[in-house]
């Protein structure tokens, strides 16, 4: 029973955490292809493309924290640091990467 | 999704299809006259700034755009019509149980309805005689 | 934008049916927002969501005596989507008993039990059906309440995890004063859906009212069990006023005095939400302090 009772109060709204992170998605996915098209007319080359997207990406990231979150990503976010900088991380880099080479073969 | 999000949008594609182009034009016209002797040192042959800038203020754009379609999430009360609207501040849904339904406390819905207010056993014929009686009081009070 | 929060009020009073609690006021209320919402055309309107828009506007068109509207409504329906979901079969029910003819409803849905879906497996279809025969047999036959609860209780034999179900006969017994049995129906509904903090605060309520009744032996346990419910639906609902309401009540007959916290907590909540709930909370929780 005291396990039940503890749990009671830490319920999670499950339509909410799922809403939350489709909207956090929304902005990462639109963002990284953004970049990547970006870093392709700039035809940035090989370490300076990752860098760029890894600077800009948390710069994001960060923005978002402070503007839609409003500094409280835990209201929103079961674990922020990992639902906003790390989950889709991987998605997102490949998303990047598509765009760029898109990009750059378009322009050069 | 608001209006100026919609604009930030278009503008910043205008501004990066924009760019994009110069950035094209550019590189095809360095492989035009590539730089093959010792005066190439003073022929360009980076980007030029204001595409670059181009590209950032179009990036910038964009981002601002994504960032202002969201919106701090509004809610009508159920039970009047007086045109107020609700809001807690938030532009996302909290996600702790008790919080969460204190949406739906402050809108004075109930995510149980469907349970507790029976819907399946409403006497129809109670209901009818109510708002019979309402509408002929109502005429009464109109003459 | 005021479209989207249109629709989603629409869609939160047909997904909670509260429109089968609204005055005639509220139901012509609805009915007007409700014909200039659908006529507006809105995109973010889903087709499942509009079909489901149509059956409220049906049954707030049967409440306000709007016989023929509701006519037409049911009519569209059908010829779009067929007789044979139950929804339609419940709403041409309706249909046969505002025209006065109970017997037919009875008869209608009757037969359609017995002939198919006592050997069909659809769970849901069963249930609904036989549920609309039970209140149409109840307003039309002046069952007493006995009556309607042995139909109701054979129900659940013979679908146990129907909450409504449970809910309702709960009800019935707490009217009739059988708080036991009524709480037991309340378990039932919490053993089915979890989290619903009204049905926590409603128990509350029953184990309060059978505290009040019972003698001295029994009564702090009941008490104390009530408290447990009370606080248990604050705490999945911050806000609720019911449950800090019971709070507040249950622990003053607790014999707590002024200065205990839960009185003191419940108190500064009733204060809170009499300032940023909606209208009807804030009157309601204003009148609870100044009785307080």
């Amino acid at each position: 029973m005291s396990l039940n009772e503890e749990s009671f109060s830490k319920l999670n709204a499950t339509v909410n955490v799922v809403d939350n992170k489709k909207r956090l998605l929304f902005v990462q996915d639109s963002c990284a292809l953004v970049l990547g098209l970006a870093a392709g007319f700039l035809q940035i080359e090989s370490v300076n493309g990752f860098l760029w997207f890894l600077v800009l990406y948390n710069v994001i990231n960060v923005l978002y924290v402070v503007w839609i979150c409003q500094l409280q990503p835990g209201k929103f976010y079961q674990s922020p640091i990992q639902d906003i900088f790390f989950e889709s991380f991987f998605r997102e880099i490949t998303g990047f990467v598509m765009a760029w080479t898109f990009g750059y073969a378009l322009i050069g | 999704m608001s209006l100026t999000s919609k604009l930030f949008y278009a503008v910043s594609a205008l501004v990066l299809f924009h760019s994009g182009f110069s950035s094209y034009e550019f590189h095809h016209l360095l492989k035009l006259n590539p730089p093959h002797n010792a005066q190439s040192a003073s022929v360009i042959t980076d980007l030029p700034k204001d595409i670059k800038y181009e590209v950032y203020v179009g990036l910038l754009l964009f981002i601002l755009g994504v960032f202002t379609s969201f919106e701090k999430l509004q809610y009508l009360p159920i039970e009047n019509n007086d045109g107020m609207i609700i809001s807690q501040g938030n532009y996302l849904k909290e996600i702790a149980l008790n919080k969460a339904t204190n949406v739906n406390n402050l809108v004075g819905s109930n995510p149980n309805g469907e349970v507790i207010f029976s819907p399946s056993f409403v006497d129809v014929h109670a209901k009818r005689k109510i708002t019979r009686e309402w509408a002929s009081n109502n005429e009464k009070k109109e003459k | 934008m005021s479209k989207n929060l249109v629709r989603e009020k629409l869609l939160t009073i047909m997904n909670t049916k509260v429109y089968t609690q609204f005055n005639p006021e509220q139901l012509v209320e609805l009915e007007n927002e409700l014909e200039i919402y659908l006529k507006s055309g809105d995109s973010g309107l889903t087709e499942g969501n509009y079909f489901f828009l149509m059956e409220m506007i049906f049954y707030v068109l049967v409440y306000l005596n709007q016989d023929v509207d509701a006519q037409v409504i049911y009519n569209t329906l059908r010829d779009r989507l067929g007789e044979s979901s139950y929804k339609m079969v419940i709403m041409r029910a309706t249909l046969l008993q505002i025209n006065g003819d109970d017997k037919g409803a009875i008869e209608y849905l009757e037969n359609l039990l017995k002939d198919d879906l006592e050997y069909e497996t659809d769970f849901v279809t069963y249930v609904s059906i036989a549920k609309k025969l039970i209140a149409i047999k109840t307003s039309s036959k002046d069952l007493n309440q006995e009556a309607v609860l042995k139909e109701l209780v054979a129900l659940t034999d013979k679908f146990p995890l129907d909450a409504e179900l449970w809910w309702y006969t709960g009800e019935i017994y707490f009217e009739m004063g059988q708080f036991e049995k009524s709480r037991y129906c309340l378990e039932q509904v919490l053993c089915i859906t979890p989290f619903n903090y009204t049905c926590f605060a409603r128990l509350s309520e029953t184990l309060y009212y059978e505290a009040l009744r019972s003698k001295k032996q029994g009564k702090l346990e009941l008490l104390d069990k009530a408290l447990k419910n009370a606080l248990r639906s604050v705490e999945l609902s911050e806000l609720y006023l019911k449950g800090w309401a019971l709070v507040n009540v249950i622990s003053r007959e607790l014999g707590r005095g002024n200065k205990n916290d839960l009185v003191k907590l419940s108190e500064s909540k009733l204060k809170e939400i009499s300032t940023k709930s909606n209208t009807k909370d804030k009157i309601t929780a204003e009148l609870i302090l100044n009785k307080i």
